[in-house]
């Protein structure tokens, strides 16, 4: 009798890291933020603008995902942000095992706000889980309102959904309804942010959100380490 | 014979012929060589938000066929796992 033993599901290896990268994260005090969006559509300038806005609230750690290059994480460091560039090859999206390696390079020495930037890609990045807490998907005006009709499965993962380059919104007759509609079409309707990184606008609300979630996380972590 | 059963989601973006690719590379030389990838592919459901109705389509956005209420994602869809093997047993 042949007995072959067969892992179910086929992406299980990740999802038993993004397991461990949660639990190391708990035990830091991180919260931990997988921003997806295609090539260009300004991940690297939201980084930015949301460390610029609450910087002095809480430490902020930066993981950059790209195919190639060290051009992001060279902006972050030179801003005197810690940063980890990790540099996937032929792989279009971070996995589990690359966080979790990138991961302990940091130390943690107060609550801790990691900011993934993933690889441009609005395909594969959805189907691997980090051990994020918060996924957001930055969609921007120059690539068009279609992108959720076209691209369904990321906008299922997002836990807010960011429109950036709001300044240029006329210009590229980006029609908002569309793109919402397109939006709550995959799922009940997330928090959604219209940015701009250039001229500033939306960006308060954003980081308002998103120290809220912080404060949920800390305050919930920090009550857990009390129990014990 | 060995066969495995792949179960995959339509929202996936796992594609068949890919799949075999890499098994058939990475399979070479082991007692896994002749095993057979039989695809299951799962189109996505979706649900109305008005009156619950289920029911599977191609794309977002579509209407529901009883009420013409609006539609999210359903479960069904995301899917990527190995269903089942077949084995031969020399039972027969
Ligand atoms: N007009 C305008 N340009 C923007 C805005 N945000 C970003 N940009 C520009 O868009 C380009 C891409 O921005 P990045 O922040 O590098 O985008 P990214 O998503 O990190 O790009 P990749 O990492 O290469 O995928 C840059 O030239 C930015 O200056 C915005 O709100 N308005
Ligand atoms: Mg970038
Ligand atoms: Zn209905």
């Amino acid at each position: 009798m042949a007995r072959i033993e067969i892992r179910r599901n086929i992406l299980e290896a990740n999802d038993n890291l993004a397991r461990r990268n949660r639990d190391f994260f708990a035990g830091n005090d991180v919260l931990v933020v997988n921003i997806m969006a295609a090539p260009g559509a300004g991940k690297t300038s939201t980084i930015l603008k949301t460390i610029e806005y609450l910087g002095d609230r809480y430490a902020f750690a930066v993981i950059e995902g790209d195919m190639a290059s060290r051009i992001d994480a060279d902006v972050m460091a030179a801003k005197g942000i810690p940063v980890e560039q990790i540099n996937t090859g032929n792989m279009c999206h971070l996995d589990a095992n690359m966080i979790g390696q990138a991961a302990v390079k940091f130390t943690y020495d107060r609550p801790t706000l990691l900011l993934i930037e993933n690889v441009g890609n609005l395909v594969c990045p959805s189907e691997f889980s980090l051990g994020e807490d918060l996924n957001i998907v930055i969609a921007s005006t120059t690539e068009g309102h279609d992108k959720p009709y076209k691209y369904p499965s990321i906008y299922l993962r997002a836990d807010a959904v960011l429109i950036n380059k709001t300044d240029l919104m006329a210009a590229m007759e980006f029609d908002r309804k569309m793109f919402c509609d397109g939006v709550a079409a995959v799922k009940p309707m997330p928090p959604l942010f219209e940015i701009s990184c250039r001229n500033g606008s939306g960006l308060s609300e954003w980081v308002e959100w998103l120290s809220g979630q912080c404060e949920r996380k800390f305050g919930r972590d920090l009550g857990k380490s009390a129990e014990r | 014979m060995t066969a495995i059963n792949l179960v995959i989601g339509d929202l996936t973006s796992i594609v068949d012929d890919s799949v075999q690719f890499y098994f058939s590379i990475m399979t070479k030389g082991t007692v896994l060589e002749d095993a057979v990838l039989l695809f299951k592919r799962v189109a996505p459901e979706f649900v109305c938000t008005s009156c619950g109705h289920v029911f599977t389509g191609r794309s977002i956005g579509i209407l529901c066929p009883g009420c013409g209420g609006k539609s999210i994602i359903a479960d069904k869809g995301q899917e990527f796992y190995i269903e089942s093997i077949e084995v031969d047993d020399g039972a027969d």
